[in-house]
């Protein structure tokens, strides 16, 4: 007769086909590798079909930015085993840390989130920054003056563990979080010791299925919450390995003390850093032809993806601010 | 001559899932006013708050009990939300496609080197909730603020790579309006304004 917790890890099994559950010998390595290479044929798929169309057509997939991303994942994940179907369901989310566009050689940092997350909130806001000036007595309307629009998301997702070697996974992982709000310091060597001074924040590049593509942003909040109601997986000395040695099991681990959640939830605030131009018209659009359409020029939707459906009349471009960044020093050709 | 481009939400596929609305001729329709540029969405209002404000300076006399009440000016705002409804994948990127658009709305025209050329000043129309005075258009407004909500229980329609697009997107705006005037009319404002209809 299982206990509890093994009725609840069988039951994950079954709706979670992935590869790691009631395997100890998971290798993570090839299965990482495996899923690198299915994302790599795609987004070799994807490059393909699209120097033969016409750029209108389509939209930047995600295998493909995260092709040119590279993002490096510090973990294999909970739905690597994942069908591609699956994988839509549950989207990638990719936050990359990138060097600082005007301090480029204090490195690109080291966080690296790449998951794929059951997403529980999507929000995005828009502020458009409107300064009322003065009004004369009598007047009608205020001066409105425009300082430019800003962009925020808030994310929330779910990260739920079938195993012991799982949650350590999502809390390695909401620990490399969690330090992305956290800015950057530089060490100073001096005679005896050494000290920090500020550098400045951290900069990230992240990726969402067709909501957030390939955008610079800042991360201004992490919220970590550990679902009780869901449980925890508790500590039991009793497995051996050969050398005598405790060791985990899928539902039971070895270190007194450690708290391992089988549910965490997270919420995410970014406020992003456009590296491309926003608005209409602009200095990539200056022929007649051009008039009224969007500044950036780069033949594909915008904030959201369609997939392949062809963009609107307006959005047309010849796509040559495409790539708005370089691999030098990861900054933007336009406006920033 | 600069051309301007007209999309219409829940106009897509065969079966778009806001029939009703359509039909009933319930529609939103936002014109950004820099390019010309239209998007319309089948109204299906969540909320609708029209709030006038008046704006008032007090003077007391040496030897009144209540003091003189001065009007300085009158601020309209609205604030309501929509939601955006698919029940298809085409339909779905179509609709992506006109959020998008009002989306990009909240930006301006820019000049050749980047500089701001014209703000992103909008004129919202919702049937006879938000109708103009003077003209057969909506109301001249600024935009302050959109919020993109996804309802995850209403689920998704995805694709591969990652495509992901709500059945069910709520969309919030607060917006203030700019009072417009009838150059050739013969009082301060139109005596039809503000109106709901009826």
């Amino acid at each position: 007769m299982p206990n509890d917790d093994e009725i609840v890890s069988e039951g994950i099994t079954l709706d979670l086909p992935h590869e790691s559950h009631g395997d100890l010998s998971f290798d993570v390595a090839a299965a990482h590798a495996e899923a690198r290479e299915r994302l790599d044929t795609a987004a070799a798929q994807v490059a393909f079909e699209r120097d033969i169309d016409d750029f209108e057509f389509g939209q930047a997939s995600m295998s493909e930015i995260a092709a040119i991303n590279n993002p490096t994942p510090t973990e294999p994940t909970p739905t690597d085993g994942l069908p591609p179907n699956l994988q839509a369901i549950y989207p990638r989310l990719s936050i990359v840390e990138e060097a600082d566009p005007q301090h480029p050689e204090h490195g690109t940092g080291d966080i690296g989130f790449d998951f794929f997350v059951y997403l529980t909130t999507f929000q995005e806001s828009f502020k458009a920054r409107w300064q009322k000036g003065e009004r004369s007595y009598g007047r009608l309307n205020p001066m409105y003056y425009y300082g430019g629009t800003n962009r925020t998301v808030d994310i929330s997702f779910t990260l739920p563990a079938g195993t012991v070697r799982e949650s350590r996974q999502n809390l390695n992982n909401c620990s490399q979080l969690s330090r992305a709000i956290y800015g950057r310091y530089r060490m100073w060597n001096l005679q005896t010791e050494h000290d920090f001074t500020l550098v400045g924040s951290r900069h990230f590049r992240v990726n969402l299925g067709s909501l957030l593509r390939n955008e610079r942003v800042f991360i201004s909040g992490f919220t970590f919450t550990v679902n009780q109601d869901a449980g925890v997986f508790d500590y039991d000395d009793s497995t051996l390995n050969s050398d005598g040695n405790p060791i985990d099991t899928d539902v039971t681990h070895s270190t007194k003390g450690l708290l391992l959640p089988k549910q965490i939830d997270v919420v995410i605030n970014m406020i992003f850093k456009h590296d491309y131009l926003l608005g209409f018209e602009g200095p990539n659009r200056l022929t007649d032809a051009d008039k009224n359409k969007w500044a950036s020029n780069t033949g594909k939707d915008w904030p959201h993806g369609t997939g392949d459906r062809r963009v609107a009349p307006y959005m047309t471009g010849d796509g040559t601010m495409a790539v708005v960044r370089t691999e030098e020093d990861g900054v933007s050709e336009g406006d920033d | 001559m600069p051309t301007s481009t007209t999309l219409r939400a829940g106009n897509a596929g065969d079966s778009a899932a806001t029939h009703w609305a359509n039909e009933q001729g319930y529609i939103i329709k936002f014109t950004h006013q820099p390019t010309g540029h239209v998007v319309e969405f089948p109204a299906t209002l969540q909320s609708f708050s029209d709030i006038h404000t008046p704006k008032f300076s007090e003077q007391y006399g040496a030897d009144t009990m209540d003091p003189t009440i001065i009007l300085n000016s009158a601020d309209r705002k609205m604030d309501f939300s929509f939601t955006v409804l698919s029940s298809s994948l085409e339909e779905a990127r179509h609709n992506t496609q006109c959020v998008n658009l009002l989306i990009q709305m909240l930006y301006p025209l820019l000049s050749s080197d980047g500089t701001i050329l014209g703000n992103p000043f909008i004129t919202v129309e919702i049937m006879n909730l938000m109708q103009s005075a003077i003209s057969p258009s909506g109301i001249l407004c600024i935009i302050e603020n959109i919020d993109y909500a996804m309802d995850f229980e209403s689920g998704v329609i995805s694709h591969d790579n990652g495509e992901l697009h709500p059945i069910s997107l709520e969309i919030s705006i607060s917006a203030t309006a700019v009072l417009e005037r009838d150059a050739n009319s013969d009082t301060f404002l139109p005596n039809t304004y503000p109106s709901y209809g009826g």
